[in-house]
């Protein structure tokens, strides 16, 4: 039997090397020993691994109880007839078997191992285990990182108009339906923002005008905001600094103040620095100010200069009094707090004006008649309250004299008509009584002890002059003011962890009307300081002080936001 | 750009001097390691520390200042502050930079190198806290904050590579007992060859014990780092494996054990040795590219910033 061992080498440049020698033998034995027919190297043959015979045209192969066993096309076997076509396995080595006649051939083709570890120059071997040798050049990783780098950070973001990447943080909530669109703001590859792109959806108005870059945002309300005639705009207190302010602001553009991606909340500039630039020498610039200058926060002027705040309300009010325990109340003794008739506004900001039939008339009545128990006359004007008086008094005196449980019952062929006298006595009668409880309450009782009352300049004309009834009296409008510091942005729900009395001192001791307990600037220091101070609140200008007069966005500007952002969202 | 710090170098090179005598005294490699050790005292706290306090008081100026001084729109790059600290982040960051060539100037006699590399270390972990101060950390997800991420991964690499440097460098020449490395692949194939030879018209039960003892060199960097050069063993297998090989062989099998023991004790210290160099070399590989990014991301940072100002 001739077996012939074809041998293909593909080296690693690809060419080809054939080789091929023949075995001649009756029985070829392949293995690992010395002694075999066909020596295999490798740790996975064994000594004797697999035998090759010849039965006339029939060959045979059989494992001799191997390591690693013979194959036929992948599967296992003990023994197997050969035929042509078939590739037999011993362990790694796979031979093409054909058969032609009486003689056969084994094909294999190996590649040129790349790093046959063992068989290499030791000096070649040793670069793989260098650093520089195995990793990727470090030129190569360089340039790779700038590249991309300068790609996806200036490039594409260049030629794609996404430049979100380039954005340095958040807008404010009020930009953040235009934040994709950089062009809504930057009109222009690299260009900042120029006013004119802020007017393109802001009136400008309180910048462009002096005369309404008041002093602060009084009345600075949503509901002022949602008013439809927002197009009006507060001019009542413009003064005479707005012209210099305004100077000052020529110089600069919108966005000097208004810096944009620093988070939602800081589109306002709010430094101290903006507003005491002009304030800390306001005379100097304005001489015809009434502002006293301001400097910092440590020295910042009383609230009413030097003067004491008096309240100039028409009204009789004792403080202390009603601030007494176990008042006599409608159903019993009372105890009143000072929230019992200072009550916050819906806003919270600021106090309910005072109104007498929701904090005096449970306590304070203005009955007038004991014989008519549960009638009080209304708050009204002194006129009015007399014409009431005359009206209950009448009414009084004909219950008195009904006929029919009266005397004078008329006769059979009377005159039905009653004498004038009779009815003048009525009238008199009804006056007298009216005007005598028209006397108590004005210069004794209910009015009187509120009121400021002055005797009225006509003379009491009586239904008998055939006029309207008139009052003797007169009230003096009381006048009670409602805000204080109206130049302020105060927030009473801001500060309802303090006592009424830690800012408004010791009401409970006020006897007089003219007492006014407005917080003293000291009181507001102990917990307001200019800058950061432990255990303070930083707070600056525009903590109290509102910058410009109130925004009012115009109805034509309000379009033009709603259409802008609706064109953004439609491109979306 | 691949070659380690000078130092490094220099050490490597001396212990490559020794290596040339293969019996090279054991009292060489003590002086060398405590040269080495003296070497590492100084780059951390070169002249007293010198570098460090500079550093920390940079750091502490800016933090105080970032503390007490309140811009009127809150803290961010475009502030006063934001400018100055990002102006001098720029200066330190060029100046990183430069590092890389001043490290191969050997002619320099104005600084030391190690007085460069104090620096280079300390301002480096500086920028750490200076840059979130001049952004006054406001991130997301934008270049500008991709220029302080690269900025990170820098430093981060620069830690590992100076921590490596401190802890691995006095190990170089302990590991190699002398041996290049190719002269120790030279004893390995020496040693493979007679393992091969040992085989030679032996049982497959000598086999056997071969296949579960012996093992490939397979070369690579990478297997050296994870110590997967040298394979792990059954000391149990190998024993009962012994025992199994006929009486003829078994003179053969105790010869060979020895061999293969021979190979894997070289082999472990060929991967020590190439794991130590690469640990102080491979972190290079992040912090050079990287850093080099870095520097055109910031150009791209202040470009964008002061273009649309």
């Amino acid at each position: 039997m001739a077996l012939t061992l074809q041998h293909t080498l593909i080296r690693r440049d690809g060419t080809q090397e054939l080789s091929s020698s023949v075995v001649d033998k009756d029985v070829i034995v392949f293995g690992r020993g010395s002694g075999c027919d066909v020596v295999l190297s490798g740790s996975e043959f064994s000594l004797n691994h697999a035998r090759l015979s010849r039965n006339g045209t029939t060959f045979l192969i059989d494992d001799l109880n191997s390591l690693s066993g013979v194959s036929v096309n992948g599967k296992l076997v003990k023994q197997h007839r050969l035929s042509s076509g078939e590739t037999i396995g011993l362990g790694s080595r796979e031979y093409l078997v054909t058969i032609s006649g009486e003689s056969i051939s084994f094909a294999w083709t190996t590649t040129e191992p790349k790093a046959d570890a063992i068989e290499r120059d030791p000096k070649q071997l040793a670069e793989a285990f260098y650093t520089h040798s195995s990793l990727p050049s470090m030129r190569t990783i360089s340039w790779s990182l700038i590249i991309l780098t300068v790609l996806g950070g200036l490039v594409y973001p260049f030629l794609s108009k996404q430049r979100l990447a380039w954005s340095p943080g958040e807008l404010t909530a009020n930009h953040k339906p235009i934040e994709a669109n950089c062009a809504s703001c930057h009109e222009g590859n690299f260009a900042a923002v120029s006013d004119n792109a802020c007017q393109k959806c802001h009136a400008l108005t309180e910048h462009d005008q002096p005369v309404s870059l008041t002093v602060a945002n009084v009345g600075a309300t949503t509901e002022f905001l949602n008013r439809p005639d927002v197009e009006r705009r507060i001019t009542d207190s413009r003064t005479p600094h707005t012209k210099v302010h305004h100077a000052r602001l020529a110089e600069k553009n919108c966005v000097s103040c208004h810096q944009e991606h620093n988070g939602p909340h800081a589109l306002i500039s709010s430094a101290d620095a903006l507003c005491v630039d002009c304030h800390a020498s306001l005379k100097n610039e304005a001489p015809e100010t009434k502002l006293l200058n301001v400097v910092s926060w440590d020295k910042h002027p009383d609230f009413f200069g030097q003067k004491v705040p008096t309240d100039s309300a028409r009204i009789e009010l004792n403080h202390k009094i009603h601030l007494e325990p176990d008042l006599r109340g409608a159903d019993g003794p009372v105890t009143l707090t000072c929230n019992d008739c200072h009550q916050l506004s819906p806003d919270k900001r600021f106090m309910e004006p005072i109104s007498r039939k929701k904090h005096c008339a449970s306590c304070h009545s203005l009955g007038f008649e004991e014989r008519l128990p549960n009638v009080e006359v209304p708050h009204a004007p002194p006129d009015v309250v007399y014409q009431f008086l005359y009206a209950q008094y009448a009414q009084l005196l004909l219950a008195e004299n009904d006929p029919v449980r009266g005397v004078s019952r008329m006769k059979p062929g009377a005159s039905t008509e009653t004498p004038a006298d009779a009815r003048r006595f009525a009238h008199s009668e009804v006056e007298q009584f009216a005007r005598a409880a028209e006397r108590e309450l004005f210069t004794r009782t209910a009015c009187k002890l509120c009121h400021e009352i002055s005797p009225a300049t006509n003379s009491g004309v009586g239904i008998t002059g055939g006029a309207t009834p008139q009052s003797l009296y007169k009230i003096v409008a009381p006048e009670i003011p409602n805000r204080w510091m109206t130049k302020a942005q105060f927030s009473h729900a801001a500060h309802d962890n303090v006592t009424c009395q830690s800012c408004h001192g010791k009401v409970q001791d006020s006897v007089r009307t003219s007492d006014a307990h407005m917080p003293k600037l000291d009181g507001c220091k102990d917990c307001h300081a200019g800058s950061a101070q432990a255990g303070k609140i930083s707070s600056d200008c525009t903590m109290c002080h509102g910058y410009h007069d109130t925004v009012a966005l115009s109805v034509s500007k309000k379009q033009d936001v709603v259409n802008l952002i609706s064109g953004i969202q439609a491109a979306k | 750009m691949n070659a380690p710090t000078t130092q490094e170098s220099t050490q490597t090179s001396d212990t490559r001097a020794n290596a040339q005598s293969p019996n090279a005294s054991a009292r060489d490699t003590r002086a060398n390691a405590t040269r080495l050790e003296s070497a590492k005292e100084t780059f951390w706290f070169y002249k007293q520390s010198r570098w460090l306090w500079i550093n920390l008081s940079f750091v502490l100026i800016a933090s105080l200042a970032y503390i007490f001084w309140e811009p009127p729109n809150g803290n961010n790059g475009g502030t006063v502050l934001g400018y100055t600290l990002g102006g001098l982040a720029t200066a330190a960051i060029l100046y990183l930079m430069w590092y890389g060539i001043r490290k191969r100037s050997y002619h320099s006699s104005t600084t030391t190198l190690q007085g460069c590399l104090s620096a280079h270390v300390w301002l480096g972990l500086s920028m750490a806290i200076i840059v979130p101060l001049h952004a006054g950390f406001q991130f997301g997800i934008n270049i500008h904050t991709l220029a302080y991420v690269l900025m990170m991964f820098v430093i981060l690499s620069g830690i590992y590579g100076a921590i490596n440097y401190t802890t691995l460098a006095s190990q170089i020449a302990a590991h190699r007992g002398g041996g290049h490395a190719h002269q120790l692949l030279e004893q390995i194939q020496r040693l493979s060859k007679e393992i091969d030879r040992t085989t030679q018209d032996h049982s497959d039960a000598f086999l056997k014990l071969r296949n579960a003892y012996d093992f490939e060199i397979i070369p690579g960097v990478i297997r050296c780092i994870r110590r997967a050069l040298v394979p792990a063993f059954s000391q149990s297998t190998v024993a009962q494996l012994l025992q199994a090989v006929p009486s003829t062989e078994h003179d053969d099998g105790i010869k060979m054990v020895g061999l293969i023991a021979r190979k894997r004790e070289l082999a472990s210290r060929l991967q020590e040795d190439v794991r130590t160099l690469s640990l102080l070399k491979v972190w290079l590989w992040i912090h050079v590219p990287v850093s080099l990014a870095l520097v055109f991301s910031v150009a791209i940072h202040i470009v964008v910033v002061f273009m649309y100002r």
